[in-house]
């Protein structure tokens, strides 16, 4: 998985554009169906793998949620700038976005610009974060999707959450007050 | 000889990290500073591992998710209940495997997690208990007791029930090795369930394999009512998006559930039926595997399955007449309720004869009259005029004139759809779309004079009354007349009412005869003049301008020197401003179009080499930008200005923008000079061409936006070069922090035409709102194949599509001629308008 080729990247990426519409039409369908509710990866991404996993040939099933969760990250990102049109709002932060609901005070649009900057650097970090928090795995689903053990991942999840939150802090100290 | 690669070297850094968390929190700091020479690298790793302590709740939860509630992934124990695993998720509630100790038997828990729960699971829940409570049956897993527990996480409902160690009905059936009878008789054993839950005024609604176990001993148990209805509550026309739907599985919905209509104990019968079907044939009724969901929707509501002799040919007839009526697609032929179908199963078993009709010949006439009724009638008519037809039983000529009258009437009902059909299709209109035109307005008024006679007719069947007679041509009269015949009526009511389609296409074959006059005839002197001046101007190499039929030339624009042209039937003319000379948005005017020259261009940019073509300065391009490529482009005419609200609704008739005029947005007031947004990119394509226009390509947006500069932000390569000249998101603090630019003081989209034109005297390419382009969007765009002439991308349609240029709210990433993003072609948002183009014609 760190050693994913360009290739292997540009068709994971074709996939993700092909699930993207799909998986955004079952979250704004749960969106609708509970106005005000409350988007849930997990359910989301198990539900496509339900309703989807015919589309998509003999993909592994953590294949496949891993792909949910790279595009679940371009769902919620797309859906905190339609929010921040609708509302005005200049800043968008998680507990601020209709329908996705967390207490933590991160800006999404910071965060999604953050974790590019962490995969530059360490694009196993990255894609742990991607896979937990916008695909909402498991530890164990994601050790076993990227095939190391469950208490690496348990460590290396710690140290990437500690590095974006030391980049986004460092972010918010050198900005205006 | 062992070299590291960059990937190793990370791992051995991640590695270090780790075991410096496995120390003691005071040990670690020293471990790093033993390890890790001074620097940058030491810095960071000591950062990184003081961080962890104090990460708090932060990422914690996936996103949606509450911190506690993944936190504490698993209770020990829910009421007096022990647990032992997860056996799967709800749609807001998890399933646990639990041990009650007296008496000591395993249950199954579920919990509704209230903290992530909105009030309609919260409902859901309650009505499963509920449902369940009702129900006393062997094949319903029994519901033990309710209750609601504190597991520091708020209070949470939960419910124990009968824990059911089975397989999936078809993992049953495929494990046991049942032969045909023997899945017959299982499915009978859960109909014969279902009926007893319809009995008791509560319907499923979520049938599917997977909620109907079967133990080893062969004993069914349906569960999972999470999505049932008492039958009490207001009768509900449940939509696909109010039925959590999400959670439940496509291919054992109903037709009428796809559809959004009322969704009763027969839905539950549809599902029994393709569960039955499933059983017999190891397919599914309606062929909807590999198909993503909108599509498949659409193949179940039209609920033409496929007959399952084609999987299995040797199936009994009864077995496919049973099929047949519990999966009929309208809920009114299937049996009256699911005891009938089990109780027909059961014939069938004991080999008595089966209530359900089996399909006769005249079905499937019938079902073919309605698909294609104008072949029948065409196949019909000429049966009778080679008198062919007393073949099938025309004894009398009094039966062959009301044959004849019948195939008449089909054939003008389907004329008229066909008529109806097609008005949209008579676009532009202009002189090349008159003879159509003519030749439509021609058979509908043909059609009007016969339409007394068939009134006629269609009383006479009427008087004739319910009875069809014995033969053919008396069944399909009468099955014609209550399928179709008041539909006929009241479309040919509306056709011809005053204002409806038959007027439409009347004025548009006026403004088609006009047309040509009004923009070539009446302005030769100045189609010549453009001619000559573009004859003379060799950025346009040889292109020889014709007269443009729909076009009124305007002449050059005084800064760019080229031609402009308003679209005749969107608006008035527009008069050049005193004493600019220029064309300036107003009120009520056509669009505007600039004459762009041909091209042999790049598209595409780069962040690379700032001294080689196409460079756009930080934040400069991503990948799926560039690297340039060289494509040769036609001379080409793109809209000077975005499309405004006004111009859209004056065309067609609405306005779909989401800031719309007359609303108020962060002070700003909006009004039909801003540009129009909102609109799909389907139904953009489908309305430009009414007035001879389309979308512009990505090639063809990118040569226009440039402007024969080679300049990325229009008036230079860096950020700051755009400053004040581009509506953008510069009310973000950040921003202006980040690339020391002040606020405009303007937050959403402003009138077209507010800041200044590039080169070509087009203005707001960047800024304003994204511009659709005709092309899909592909990330490999750079490296794929262009239609020779206007650099169309030549990829298949996949739902998604283009759009250049950047909007009000976005940052400077996104603020340069090569930016590029995609959108979902159906989508709908405030950030997305247009700039229509037109091809010349030579």
């Amino acid at each position: 998985m760190a050693n994913e080729t360009s290739r292997d990247r540009r068709d994971l990426d074709a996939l993700a554009d092909e699930l993207y519409g799909s998986l955004r039409d079952l979250a704004r369908a749960a969106l609708r169906r509970a106005p005000g509710g409350v988007l849930e990866p997990t359910e989301l991404v198990h539900t496509a793998w339900l309703r989807l996993n015919d589309g998509y040939g003999e993909m592994h099933r953590l294949d496949f949620l891993a792909l949910c969760a790279t595009v679940m990250r371009r769902i919620a990102v797309d859906e905190a700038r339609r929010q921040a049109v609708r509302s005005g709002g200049e800043r968008v932060t998680l507990a601020g976005i209709e329908g996705v609901a967390s207490p933590a005070d991160v800006d999404l649009l910071d965060l999604d610009r953050a974790l590019d900057e962490l995969r530059e650097t360490d694009s196993r970090w990255a894609r742990i974060v991607e896979l937990r928090f916008f695909g909402g795995l498991t530890g164990e689903e994601v050790a076993d999707a990227l095939g190391v053990s469950r208490k690496t991942v348990v460590r290396d999840w710690a140290l990437a959450r500690a590095w974006l939150k030391n980049r986004l802090d460092a972010r918010v100290e050198r900005g205006p007050q | 000889m062992a070299h590291l690669s960059r990937a190793d070297e990370r791992e051995e850094y991640r590695a270090l990290l780790r075991d410096a968390l496995e120390l003691p929190a005071a040990e670690r700091d020293a471990f790093l500073l033993e390890r890790l020479r001074p620097g940058k690298t030491l810095d960071e790793a000591r950062a990184l591992v003081a961080g962890v302590d104090d990460l708090g709740a932060f990422l914690e939860a996936p996103l949606g998710a509450s911190p506690a509630a993944s936190a504490s992934p698993i209770p020990e124990r829910i009421g007096p209940y022990a647990v032992e695993r997860v056996l799967g998720w709800g749609s807001a509630g998890v399933v646990y495997l639990a041990q009650q100790s007296s008496p000591r038997r395993p249950v199954a828990l579920k919990v509704l997690r209230i903290d992530r729960a909105g009030p309609s699971a919260v409902d859901r829940f309650r009505r499963e208990i509920r449902a369940l409570a009702q129900l006393d049956h062997p094949g319903i897993a029994t519901v033990y007791e309710a209750g609601v527990a504190d597991l520091g996480v708020g209070e949470q409902s939960w419910f124990a029930m009968e824990f059911v160690d089975g397989l999936p009905l078809t993992a049953y059936a495929d494990r046991a090795g049942l032969d045909r009878r023997e899945r017959i008789a299982l499915l009978l054993r859960v109909a014969r369930a279902v009926h007893h839950v319809h009995d008791q005024g509560v319907v499923h609604r979520d049938l599917k394999p997977e909620n109907v176990l079967v133990r080893e001993d062969g004993t069914v148990r349906v569960v999972d009512f999470g999505v049932a209805r008492v039958r009490d509550d207001d009768a509900e026309h449940l939509t696909l998006t109010a039925t959590g739907q999400v959670v439940g599985t496509l291919a054992y919905m109903a037709p009428e559930q796809a559809r959004g209509g009322v969704v009763d104990e027969r839905a539950d019968q549809f599902a029994l039926g393709a569960m039955l079907y499933e059983l017999l044939t190891g397919e599914l009724p309606l062929p909807i595997r590999g198909r993503l969901p909108h599509d498949a929707l659409r193949v179940i509501a039209e609920g033409a399955w496929t007959s399952p002799t084609r999987y299995e040919p040797g199936l009994r007839g009864d077995v496919v007449a049973i099929l047949a009526t519990a999966l009929a697609s309208e809920p009114n032929r299937r049996y009256a309720t699911v005891g009938a179908f089990a109780d027909d199963l059961e014939r069938f078993l004991d080999g008595r004869s089966v209530a359900a009709r089996r399909p006769t010949k005249l079905d499937g006439v019938l079902r073919v009259v309605r698909r294609y009724p104008l072949a029948f009638a065409a196949v019909a008519a000429a049966l009778l005029v080679t008198g062919a037809v007393s073949a099938i039983a025309l004894r009398s000529s009094i039966d062959r004139r009301r044959a004849n009258a019948v195939a008449m009437v089909m054939s003008d009902s389907a004329l008229l759809g066909r008529l109806r059909g097609t008005v949209d299709e008579l676009w532009p209109a202009d002189s090349r779309t008159l003879p159509e035109i003519e030749a439509w307005l021609g058979s509908a008024s043909d059609l009007r004079g016969r339409f007394p006679k068939h009134e006629r007719w269609l009383e006479g069947v009427a008087d004739r009354g319910e009875s069809p007679g014995s033969n053919v041509v008396g069944e399909i009269e009468s099955a014609w007349l209550v399928q179709e015949g008041e539909a006929f009526v009241a479309s040919m009511q509306t056709m011809f009412a005053p204002g409806g389609p038959y007027d439409a296409v009347l004025r548009r074959h006026r403004d088609a005869e006009q047309l040509r006059r009004r923009t070539v005839d009446d302005h030769r002197d100045a189609w010549r003049a453009a001619a000559e001046r573009v004859a003379a101007d060799p950025r346009f190499a040889d292109l020889v301008l014709l007269p443009q039929e729909g076009l009124v030339p305007l002449g050059p624009d005084p800064l760019s020197g080229l031609e402009e042209f308003a679209v005749h039937a969107t608006g008035a003319i527009p008069a050049r401003d005193d004493p600019s000379g220029c064309v300036v948005p107003r009120t009520g005017d056509a669009l505007t179009l600039v004459l762009v020259p041909s091209s042999s261009g790049l598209v595409g940019g780069q962040s690379v080499d700032p001294d080689g073509e196409h460079y756009a300065a930080p934040p400069g391009c991503s990948p799926h930008e560039g690297p340039p490529v060289r494509l040769d482009l036609d001379p080409f005419l793109i809209s000077k200005f975005e499309m405004t609200q006004d111009q859209w609704r004056r065309c067609f008739g609405s306005n779909p923008a989401d800031w719309d005029a007359g609303s108020e947005i962060q002070g700003a007031t909006i009004d039909g000079l801003h540009p129009v947004e909102s609109m799909t990119w389907e139904e953009t394509v489908r309305l430009l061409p009414r007035y001879g226009l389309t979308l512009p390509t990505e090639a063809q947006w990118e040569v226009a936006a440039l402007g024969g500069s080679a300049c990325a932000r229009l008036f230079g390569d860096e950020v700051r070069d755009c400053i004040g000249l581009v509506n953008w998101a510069s009310h973000r603090e950040e921003q202006q922090e980040r690339y020391g630019l002040p606020d405009d003081g303007i937050y959403p989209h402003s009138r077209v035409g507010t800041f200044p034109p590039n080169r070509y005297g087009l203005h707001d390419v960047l800024g304003n709102v994204w511009e659709l382009c005709l092309d899909v969007y592909k990330v490999d765009y750079h490296e794929l194949e262009h239609r020779p002439g206007d650099g169309l991308v030549l990829a298949e349609a996949d739902g998604d599509v283009s759009r250049r240029g950047g909007s009000c709210l976005d940052t400077p990433a996104s603020m340069h001629v090569y930016a590029r993003s995609d959108r979902l072609a159906n989508d709908r948002d405030t950030l997305t308008g247009l700039r229509p183009a037109r091809s010349v014609r030579r």
